[in-house]
């Protein structure tokens, strides 16, 4: 792997001061900051004149039809982005861009990220083809993402060894999640029934927890309150326990949670209907849970972006 | 059966092709510096322990020479105790009895090794240690493409084990069978019926198994790393090419017509009785003696066009031209098992070999290619030799082999490299077979176990013979009361399953005594007359249960207890015998020595417990017998592990089987769960 | 076409190589850290490269049901009809449910569930005999006499270990008896053979009439008695009999054994399933799936269409079709599709010719497999085949590349040398490339 470590230096301060920066107040404009940027250092080979790569980035149509290798962006995944990825690259990559001149500065890369993160809006009456766009543009570019695991990963410090010893001990699973400090948390084998010992030992982990497995656990409502509570959490299996709406109300917090499991679970349609606002939610599951099919219609009207399954 | 073509082959023809057999395909090196073997031709039959006594000391010595040349040591040979337990797995594929230990033990002759080699080669128990060897390579089934009954060609490859048929005969009575399946004596039409509709696999397959050569890749093109082009592989498939499997019931056109129009009109199940039957009286093995075949349409090389017909071509060496009348597989054949034919002979050589001492000269045994070398090239050369000078009696190879102090070594502490090439130092440490396992537990729980018999295909010859004569009104007739029979029989089902309902039902409602007694009675009456009809009035069912003549003993809930070779082939997918890595016998040499947690499981909690502790068995019997605590862990170690136990084994087992009434079932169990018991050393 | 996916797929894995390498960066100073505390609270037996944390990318897939379509399954019957051609035969072709997709009139339930499936039409082995063929399916490697490569589920047990500390966490259900299993890794890497869904894991319970003590008693013994024989013969066959007995203890104790249960299952769903071999072969992979079993492998056979090919095959994709349909549904109800990569394979698809038996012949050059689930995106095609079936025309997958794939879904590192026993160094999918694009 040859990657050189100014490049990856230069990542790394990308990606933490991305990450740790505050929710920008004003959000990247395509207008004002992302299309000027392209213009300066783009257009001159993906433009009008050269289509390099059969890539235009000249207007948002030609941005989301991508090129000869595919798709330029998909909003809110840096990683499937090489509109922002490539601009990484060391300046003796052969794949670095822009090719020509002086790679982007790190304020320029920062544009693109942010941009693509807040969903690679594109704004403003001036873009050209925006309407005619729409049919043939990813589903995904709509609805900003506000969740990316690898940048929150970054931020992360290492878990409390202790901690995780403690709960291996009492037949949790820990396992990381990938290269990194975030954990995958497997509590349905316990030797001994779920119960605060077990929450307090994650509240220890709280930052470092990002798939949580709580299934056919003795869980309450009340505990859900330290659940909530975990920053990073993405993942949540609360399948089978008897956990009902008072519980839900208690996951407001969970900014990056993706996937909620509530099957076989006394959650209702007023539950349910809470979880419209959880920003990163994707994915949730009713099949046998207390919510009827009218309140799943609610929810699925109100935030149209998650997808529910209600089984059969 | 006879093969009067083959005698009549011109052998001096044959072996006058010799010197055109151009392929060095063996990794002999031309004229090796053997031990004189003595002239092939006048070895005698049976072989006189002298001549056995010389080649197997021949062998040795080769050996010898290879661990000289590498510096290694023979390690000393194995004890009584180790020799006497390897050499019946080996052989008859179980350990030995109590009683077979204690007569081997009372001989003391010098020669008490050799001869117990040869006894045990001419026993029964050998002949089932032998057709799983066979039946694995083979892949032999119960039932033959999903669909035949194979009963008759498992039955014809016990028959040729037992009759010690010499192995270039087998092979060549399989190559070239044809004619009715059932038809006595005629089991080696089953070669065939095992890849029916697959003609160009069964030649891939026959020339991996019998010359140990992939020739599977050049079906579709030249070979990436052999020699093998796609039209030397269709240039073989023409021998075959007019073979097919039939399996259809002379009744003629118009009568099928009338039995279609029967069966659409009513409910009896014509069509099925139809070809059940087609795949009884009628199945055969066809030659209609075609001798071309055409290249297939995607044929991809200049050197011929797509769809060109092709004549049969031998894919090394020479053969006679074949006639353009007649059967072009006797060329095949006779080109197939000449003794001359540098692989074939190798092949089985080796395979022998490898049989015996747990590594091939050659490995592996059937990816033979030009450059192929043994790890002692001498010795395969020898064996090779031998192997024509014996005229491919397998039996009194084996028993050279088996004969040789090379064999009789005692096991290596280090395992074997892989990879690297075995010296035969030592013996190989190895897990018992799946079937050397499952025989072994049986000769703790029945007696006389090798000569418990399972189903045979007689029963099933029998109703051919019956009716293989029959014309097509006849047959049409009997399609007809079949169908018949098996539609009262549903009836009755029904019938029967409605009364039970009633009779569920009358339980549920606590109905007065009487009713329930008349109901029971009814369908007592009921099941009578439908086992009645079961067995007697339906002839095709009566055959198809090929009814055992005598009905074997049933485990507690692992059906008969029969020896591996005696059971279904394969065995259930849940039978002890598949959890320890029976072949599913779908591809050649498809066994395993894997390690499973079922194994353990299934020796832990199951067949242990509920047969070879249990009552009845032939080692509960033993213990009720014999005489104190001391006497009992003695006969333990000795009929389970084949050795006495030591002074501290004895005094610890003999505490524990003193302390309580199952104290020597604990043992057993102990001793059964062992590596020493699963392990051959 | 073709160039464009090289490309695409080598501009991928850089830009995965780019930003996994910004994680290992961070990860320099973070590591030692995390390795001491994990590598320390791990079992002792579980693999080094979970200890060392080094998972490279986050998994799609935790977990993966493997159907084996043994004997070559017709792609032109089933997944890639043609409907038309002079070779489809009878077979027709009907819509599903997924925009531009057709199936096979065999398969209608799936058809109902296409949103489900990436069907992979570009498949192409080269491998036309189904031992080689099956072989290089699981492994990515092409036979050899003298090794035994491993395959998948035992690649993930390598290299990720098991999420049910009690249960085995790579199961075969009815997978014959020369599965490549381990390979040449350790033997406890190997599955877990079932010899059918039915009957479960026999002989897991204690046998009557033997008690807890008595057992364990007994188990000291035989641990005593094995002892001089252990260290006679210190080899690796031996040692893994006595691993495996160490494992069957654990599993006896197990809270989980009713996962091997199909008793327990309401007869509705065994009916859905369908009642046969291989719907209980899905369901029982389910119920293991979802007791964190993370690889269960289930075989279909009687795919060897050399005769009468339609009858066969319509009675085959019959049980294919109402098995899986059931299983994606039923898993994605459970919340566990999200989760779980199912994968269809298959040795090699059938000739688009149809020879003298009304039968289809080995066909290695063009086939079909499917993913779906575990982070696949639904209701696309992969590749495409020209207007018979018989040739790749876009986007060929050679088989490493498919196992890459699943590799990729499941996180593994496939670019991590191992060496084998005799020295040789190996990856797991051997050079292929995952299909990122189906994600």
């Amino acid at each position: 792997m040859a990657i050189s470590w100014k490049g990856t230096a230069g990542i790394t301060a990308a990606l933490l001061l991305g990450a740790l920066a505050a929710p920008a107040a004003e959000p990247v404009s395509y207008d004002k900051q992302v299309r000027p940027l392209l213009a300066d250092r783009c257009y001159s080979c993906h433009g009008p004149d050269k289509q390099k790569g059969e890539l235009r980035l000249d207007s948002p149509a030609a941005i989301r039809k991508g090129g000869k290798h595919g798709d330029v962006l998909i909003a809110g995944n840096l990683a499937k982005s090489p509109l922002y990825a490539r601009t990484l690259l060391g300046a003796d990559d052969s794949d670095v861009m822009p090719a020509k001149g002086d790679p982007l500065t790190a304020p320029q890369c920062e544009v693109l990220r942010q941009w693509i993160m807040a969903g690679a809006v594109f704004d403003g009456a001036t873009a050209p083809v925006a309407a005619a766009a729409a049919p043939g543009a990813p589903a995904k570019a709509a609805a900003p993402v506000t969740t990316d695991l690898d940048v929150v990963a970054a931020t992360v410090p290492a878990p409390d060894a202790t901690a995780v010893s403690a709960l291996t001990a009492k037949g949790v699973i820990v396992k990381p999640v990938a290269k990194g400090t975030l954990l995958e948390v497997s509590c349905a084998h316990l030797s001994e029934p779920f119960g605060d010992a077990h929450l307090q030992l994650l509240s220890r982990i709280a930052a470092n927890v990002a798939w949580l497995d709580l299934r056919g656990t003795a869980l309450s409502d009340a505990q859900l309150t330290a659940i909530g509570a975990l920053p990073h959490l993405t993942r949540l299996h609360l399948e089978r326990t008897a956990i009902g709406d008072a519980g839900l109300a208690h996951l407001s917090g969970c900014a990056h949670l993706e996937y909620l499991n509530l099957y076989g679970t006394k959650a209702s349609d007023a539950g349910i209907a809470r979880l419209a606002k959880l920003p990163a939610l994707r994915s949730l599951f009713v099949w046998q849970s207390a919510a009827t099919p009218a309140g799943i219609a609610a929810l699925r009207k109100a935030a149209p972006q998650i997808a529910i399954d209600a089984g059969q | 059966m006879s093969h009067p073509t083959l005698l009549a082959m011109p052998l001096a023809v044959l072996l006058g092709a010799v010197g055109i057999w151009s392929v060095n395909a063996s990794s002999v090196p031309a004229p090796a510096p053997a031990p004189a073997l003595g002239a092939h031709e006048q070895i005698a039959s049976p072989l006189p322990a002298a001549e056995i006594a010389n080649a197997s000391h021949a062998i040795d010595q080769l050996v010898k020479a290879d661990l000289d040349r590498h510096n290694l040591k023979a390690a000393p040979l194995a004890g009584d105790e180790i020799f006497l337990r390897r050499v019946y797995l080996d052989i008859m594929g179980r350990i030995p009895t109590y009683a077979e230990i204690s007569a081997y033990s009372a001989d003391h002759s010098s020669r008490k090794r050799q001869e117990l080699v040869r006894t045990l080669l001419a026993s029964e128990g050998h002949v089932s240690r032998q057709f799983d060897w066979f039946a694995d390579l083979l892949r032999a089934q119960t039932r033959l493409s999903d669909r035949y009954a194979g009963q008759a060609y498992l039955d014809w490859l016990k028959q040729a084990i037992r009759e010690d048929k010499p192995y270039d005969k087998m092979v060549s009575e399989m190559l070239r069978a044809e004619g009715p399946a059932l038809e006595p004596g005629n089991g080696a039409t089953g070669y065939y019926l095992r890849d029916a509709g697959m003609p160009l696999d069964n030649m891939a397959n026959t020339v991996r198994v019998f010359l140990g050569t992939q020739l599977t890749c050049a079906q579709c093109h030249n070979h990436p790393n052999d020699k093998w082009t796609r039209q030397d592989f269709f240039a073989m498939a023409a021998f075959t090419n007019g073979t097919s499997v039939q399996a259809k019931l002379n009744i003629g056109k118009g009568n099928m017509q009338e039995l279609r129009k029967l069966e659409k009109d009513g409910s009896a199940d014509l069509k099925n009785v139809v070809r059940q039957l087609g795949q009884t009286l009628g199945l055969k093995v066809q030659n209609n003696d075609q001798t071309s075949i055409k290249l297939p349409a995607d044929y991809q090389y200049p050197d011929a066009k797509p769809g060109a017909p092709l004549r049969p071509h031998v894919m090394f060496g020479a053969a006679l031209p074949v006639p353009a009348k007649g059967d072009p597989r006797d060329v095949y054949a006779a080109w197939m098992t000449a003794p001359e034919n540098p692989r074939f002979t190798l092949v089985i050589a080796n395979r022998m070999w490898k049989e015996a001492m747990g590594i091939g000269l050659i490995e592996p045994v059937d990816h033979l290619m030009d450059d192929s070398v043994a790890s002692n090239p001498e010795l395969m050369d020898y064996l090779t030799r031998l192997m024509i000078g014996v005229k491919f009696d397998l039996r009194k190879f084996q028993e050279i082999l088996y004969s040789t102090e090379t064999y009789q070594r005692a096991a290596t502490k280090e395992e074997p490299a892989a990879g690297e090439p075995w010296r035969y130092q030592a013996a190989v440490l190895h897990r018992m077979t799946a079937e050397q396992t499952w025989d072994s537990l049986l000769t703790l729980v029945v007696p006389d176990l090798d000569q418990q018999k399972g189903a045979d295909a007689q029963a099933m010859i029998a109703f051919y013979q019956d009716n293989k004569d029959k014309g097509p009104d006849d047959l049409v007739a009997m399609v007809k009361d079949i169908a018949g029979f098996r539609g009262k029989g549903k009836e009755l089902q029904q019938e029967f399953q409605e009364l039970r309902a009633q009779l569920d039902k009358a339980r549920a409602d606590k109905a007065a005594p009487d009713v329930m007694k008349q109901l029971q009675e009814k369908m007592r009456a009921l099941g009578e007359q439908r086992k009645g009809m079961e067995m007697e009035a339906d002839p095709y069912k009566k055959f198809i249960k090929s009814i055992p003549k005598k009905k074997a003993a049933e485990g507690k809930g692992v059906g008969p207890l029969l020896r591996a070779s005696e059971l279904p082939s394969p065995a259930p997918g849940n039978h002890l015998l598949r959890t320890f890595g029976q072949s599913d016998r779908e591809m050649i040499d498809n066994s395993t020595d894997s390690p499973a947690v079922t194994q353990a499981l299934g020796l832990l909690n199951g067949f242990v417990d509920s047969d070879v502790l249990g009552k009845g068995s032939l080692l509960a019997e033993a213990m009720a017998k014999a005489p104190g605590a001391e006497e009992k862990a003695r006969v333990l170690f000795l009929t389970i592990l084949t050795r006495q136990p030591s002074a501290h084994e004895l005094a610890v087992t003999s505490t524990e089987i003193g302390a309580s009434k199952d104290g020597w079932a604990n043992i057993a169990w102990c001793l059964l769960n062992s590596h020493e018991f699963l392990f051959v050393q | 076409m073709l160039n464009r996916t090289a490309n695409r797929l080598d501009e991928l894995s850089r830009r995965e190589i780019l930003l996994s390498g910004a994680r290992a960066f961070l990860g320099v100073s973070l590591l030692p850290l995390l390795g001491g505390g994990l590598a320390g609270s791990l079992a002792a037996d579980e693999p080094r490269a979970l200890a060392a944390g080094a998972l490279p990318r986050r998994p799609t897939a935790r977990n993966c049901i493997y159907l084996y379509m043994a004997g070559g399954m017709s792609h032109l019957d089933t997944f890639d009809p043609k409907p038309g051609a002079d070779t489809a035969g009878p077979v027709t072709a009907i819509s599903s449910n997924a925009t531009g997709i057709q199936l096979s009139e065999y398969l209608p339930r799936l058809a109902k569930n296409a949103n489900h499936l990436a069907v992979v039409r570009g498949m192409s082995s080269t491998q036309g005999a189904h031992e080689p063929g099956e072989y290089l399916m699981h492994t990515s490697f092409a036979q050899r006499g003298t090794i035994r490569h491993p395959a998948m589920g035992a690649w993930l047990g390598y290299f990720s270990g098991r999420t049910n500390p009690t249960l085995p966490m790579n199961i075969t259900i009815g997978a014959g008896s020369r599965h490549p299993g381990a390979g040449y890794l350790e033997s406890k890497f190997a599955p877990l053979p079932l010899g059918n869904a039915q009957s479960g894991l026999q002989h897991s319970a204690r046998s009557p009439g033997v008690d807890q003590a008595q057992f364990d008693r007994r188990m000291g013994l035989v641990d005593s008695f094995n002892h001089g024989f252990e260290e006679r013969y210190d080899q690796k066959q031996v040692r893994a009999y006595k691993d495996l007995y160490g494992e069957a203890v654990t599993l006896m104790g197990s809270k989980d054994l009713a996962a091997f249960d199909l008793g327990q299952e309401p007869e509705a769903m065994k009916t859905a399933y369908g009642d046969n071999e291989f719907g209980h072969g899905c369901l029982l992979a389910r119920r293991l799936v979802e007791n964190d079993v993370r690889f269960v492998e289930v075989r279909l056979g009687g795919w060897d269409t050399h005769d009468d090919n339609f009858d066969r095959v319509q009675t085959r994709a019959a049980l294919l079709d109402q098995g899986l349909a059931t299983l994606l549904q039923d898993l994605s109800a459970r919340g566990l599709l999200e989760e779980t990569l199912v994968v269809l394979a298959t040795e090699f698809g059938r000739s688009p010719k149809i020879n003298g038996n009304n039968g289809r012949d080995h066909y290695p050059k063009a086939f079909s497999c499917l993913l779906a689930g575990g982070g696949i995106k639904g209701g696309q095609v992969h590749g495409t085949t020209d207007a018979t079936g018989a040739n790749v025309a876009e986007q060929k997958v050679e088989i490493p590349d498919f196992n890459a794939t699943i590799g990729y879904a499941l996180g593994l590192p496939l670019d991590q040398v191992v060496i084998s026993p005799v020295g040789r160094p190996f990856t797991l999918a051997d050079k292929g490339k995952p299909l990122t694009n189906l994600f």
